[in-house]
């Protein structure tokens, strides 16, 4: 490279550097401006639309008075603002402010949103209908249930089942075996809110449910809804092949206090592979069974460490009946039985002794 | 004479030359990686917009795998039980606390006892990884998932491999015992493993400097900047490192330093490399890059993540002596990695992070400051001995500081667009005017502490050297 193509490269890159830490420097501020005035603006319009918002929900004003007074106002900061209060009402006040955000245009902003191509704009609309109920045909929605994006499916199944419909219960659970352990986690929300009306199409659904990872997935949702409806689902888990399948049952099967319960756990605590007795001893536990603890004491002897740790553990829930056993347990001959029992039972080392 | 003088200046505008080559490959990587930070963290922030909601569903489920936080601790008689308090003030449904107390010499072990109630149990510990002697191992009557390992001193690497064998959770937290981590950052820096639980094994967060903060009970209630400029110089770098350097390599895949001070692993998958290396002073590094290496040899689909929302606040040292003896460590991990490492460097059987991690930390990260500081010195002789012309001298110099500010300002732009941590103008000002004067005086003498690090590491040097803690009790200056 020649001196005067050097100095010339330097003299580009100078003015380049000086042109983008001018730019940088004027985005700074502008952001930072911006942001003042954005915060300025929405303070604003929440001193404005206090007092006619209220008095909507409270029933004081109609809607076609409320919406007079609010339509003058900022659009983005006032739809926030609507958005932000749905958090905070239930019932029959909230039905109220649905009608007043959809009155008000928004809810066809939204809409329009929904089909537009840009993924963080249909997640942000789609996350609108988790709050307001989605009014129109569903096809919008259903789509996004099939979106690469796992976010917006289920912002799309929380739309969904918002609505409510048999329809859109449908939709959702055929989400089912499809999500990350994040998107279970959801999704177990999604079913709690929509309460009652899933829980039949659910017990269908994991009946029918021929992939082993929706079985599983299938079976922690019962665990976490703990609806009764779905225990005769579990018992049917509890003889499938999968080890996954078995591991996840028996971890549900532990939030349901039912007198069939514990049989079942015990049978799992004898399972070959260790997860699945790991998994049991823990779920009975749970359930604090007294019956089972002659089941736990011998698990104490099992060659798995965590076995050993969650039968232990299982043992003290049991109250005083378990705390014998691992006391006793905790001077016998088997030396990974007793330090286990030692362990969890928190024996106080006494030095003074040594 | 007169064909040796000038045999030695054309040597010195070859070296120039070369020197302004890597000038602008330094400056050009670092380019595209600021270009994908940018990208990478508004992905990030639309995608979790509604975090508030997501944490509280979190929370509320017992679905979230369980976590066992590791904080060894050395000689932190002043700040360990403000630290643990903090610890066990996390909003997470299901963890565990371990402190290593690793065979501290100061009262460290005795605040531990006195403040949490603790008594020595009966343990006998599973040896997943081997370790330096446990002493004991303390249980708390009021906090019961608190767990105090004593242990002899073997190094923090050791430390942390004790509580890994101690840890009943599948994740382990590693920590440092002087940081703290915001309330919700285990609600946050779990997110991958949840996403995707078979093929994550490490997630790192964002470290900050806690310097001129308002710490109250272990929690941070006022964002500030220290007094001391060496504090603010730090704040500028690590908002640097954090912000463009860390989230940019996420996105090539080929993330290679998770912070010793705050990172997230699969139990399973440390036990299954062996654990931290003990006998180097880069653990953090040296982990991350293992496990790298240990997955792509054996053709396992994994993921190392960056998590840019969780953050953890540390101390940064305000002397210029203890911060020197912080990068000269650095340095010196860095290098022991990369050499330990040497095969995967463009190989491409180690996909990205043989292509182009490794190469990057090798040629920009490692050499760099020798390049810089070696630079400079055959810069100012070539202009003595007029083999460079005065202004060409004058005009490199105002792009090579020009660039260096460029990325500065560049990061705390990013800062403002996304995480917005600081909220007073003063405090941008002040940021915006270290990010300029760092280049002059503090970036040389950074690079000084490295090219000494890279002879210690010559030498064979592997202390840690000596660090001091302040404590968080109160705000400070």
């Amino acid at each position: 490279m020649s001196p005067e193509s050097i100095q010339t490269l330097l003299w580009a890159m100078l003015l380049s550097v000086t042109g983008l830490l001018a730019a940088n420097l004027i985005l700074i501020v502008g952001v930072r401006t911006a942001r003042g005035i954005h915060e300025l603006s929405t303070r604003r319009v929440k001193r404005r639309a206090a007092w006619p918002l209220a008095a909507f929900l409270d029933g004081e004003l109609d809607l076609e008075a409320a919406r007079a007074r609010l339509e003058p106002l900022r659009r983005a900061p006032l739809a926030t603002l609507l958005r932000e209060h749905a958090l905070l009402v239930a019932g029959e006040t909230r039905e109220r402010l649905e009608d007043l955000y959809h009155a008000l245009g928004f809810g066809d902003e939204d809409r329009r949103d929904l089909r537009s191509r840009r993924w963080h704009v249909q997640l942000r609309a789609a996350r609108v209908y988790g709050r307001f109920t989605f009014r129109g045909a569903l096809d919008p929605l259903e789509r996004l249930l099939e979106h690469e994006r796992e976010s917006l499916r289920l912002a799309a199944a929380r739309a969904l089942g918002r609505v409510g419909t048999p329809e859109a219960v449908a939709r959702v659970l055929t989400l089912v075996g499809r999500t990350s352990a994040f998107g279970l986690i959801e999704l177990v929300s999604i079913l709690g809110e929509i309460g009652e009306p899933a829980l039949g199409p659910l017990r269908t659904v994991l009946f029918e449910a021929r992939d082993p990872r929706a079985r599983a997935d299938g079976a922690e949702i019962a665990g976490q809804i703990r609806a009764p409806a779905l225990l005769p689902v579990l018992f049917a888990y509890a003889e499938d092949e999968d080890v996954e399948v078995l591991t996840r049952t028996a971890r549900a099967l532990g939030h349901f206090p039912d007198p069939g319960t514990p049989a079942v756990l015990r049978r799992l605590l004898r399972h070959p592979d260790w997860p699945v007795r790991a998994q049991a001893a823990k779920s009975l536990g749970r359930l604090a069974d007294p019956a089972s603890a002659e089941d736990l004491a011998r698990a104490l002897r099992d060659p798995s460490w965590w076995v050993r740790l969650d039968a232990a553990v299982a043992l003290r829930r049991l109250g005083a009946v378990g705390e014998g056993r691992l006391r006793r347990v905790s001077h016998g001959a088997d030396r990974y039985a007793a330090e286990m029992a030692r362990r969890v039972l928190r024996v106080p080392v006494d030095r003074s002794a040594a | 004479m007169n064909g040796l003088v000038e045999v030695g200046i054309a040597l010195l505008v070859a070296f120039n030359h070369a020197v302004f080559a890597y000038f602008l490959l330094l400056h050009g990587s670092y380019g595209v990686l600021l270009l994908r930070s940018f990208f990478a963290v508004r992905a990030h922030l639309r995608e979790w917009s509604a975090q508030g909601e997501v944490d509280a569903r979190l929370m509320a489920s017992d679905l979230v795998l369980p976590i066992s936080i590791i904080a060894p601790a050395y000689n932190e008689e002043r700040t360990v039980v403000e630290s643990v308090r903090a610890l066990l003030a996390l909003e997470y449904p299901a963890f565990e606390v371990i402190l290593v107390n690793d065979g501290s010499k100061d009262a460290t072990l005795a605040r531990l006892l006195e403040a949490f109630d603790m008594y020595e149990i009966f343990q006998a510990v599973k040896q997943d990884l081997r370790s330096q002697e446990i002493r004991g191992v303390y249980v708390s009557r009021t906090h019961e998932n608190l767990v105090v390992v004593d242990k002899v001193n073997g190094g923090k690497a050791d430390a942390l491999n004790a509580g890994i064998n101690v840890a009943t959770s599948p994740l382990v937290c590693a920590i440092d015992a002087d940081t703290l981590v915001e309330p919700d950052a285990l609600l946050r820096i779990v997110r991958p493993f949840l996403l995707e639980p078979e093929r994550v094994v490490a997630a790192g967060g964002t470290i900050r400097i806690v310097n001129g903060c308002r710490v109250e009970r272990g929690r941070i209630v006022g964002i500030g900047l220290a007094r001391s400029p060496v504090a603010v110089f730090q704040v500028v770098e690590y908002l640097r490192a954090f912000l463009f350097g860390r989230i940019s390599f996420n996105v090539l895949g080929g993330h290679l330093i998770i912070s010793g001070a705050f990172g997230l692993f699969r139990k399973d998958a440390l036990v299954k490399v062996g654990g931290y290396a003990t006998d180097t002073v880069g653990e953090d590094m040296e982990i991350v890059t293992r496990l790298h290496r240990w997955h792509r040899e054996r053709g396992i689909d994994y993921a190392v993540e960056f998590v840019p929302d969780p953050i953890g606040w540390t101390e940064a040292p305000e002397s210029l002596q203890v911060l020197g003896r912080q990068r000269d460590r650095w340095q010196r991990g860095l290098l022991d990695t990369l050499v330990r490492h040497r095969r995967m460097l463009f190989n491409p059987r180690y996909g990205a992070v043989g292509m182009l991690t490794m190469p990057f930390f090798t040629f920009v990260e490692a050499l760099s400051p020798l390049v810089e500081l070696a630079g400079l010195a055959v810069f100012a002789g070539s202009l003595a001995v007029g083999a460079v012309d005065a202004a060409f001298a004058a005009m490199f110099l105002l792009v090579a500081f020009g660039l260096g500010v460029l990325l500065s300002v560049s990061s705390l732009l990013l800062e403002e667009l996304s995480f917005h941590r600081y909220p007073r103008w003063r405090q941008v000002a002040r940021l915006l005017a270290y990010a300029a004067l760092e280049n002059f005086g503090y970036r040389q003498l950074v690079a000084w502490w490295r090219v000494r690090g890279t002879i210690n590491y010559l030498r064979g040097k592997k202390q840690w050297g000596r660090m001091e803690r302040i404590g968080f009790g109160t705000a400070r200056r």
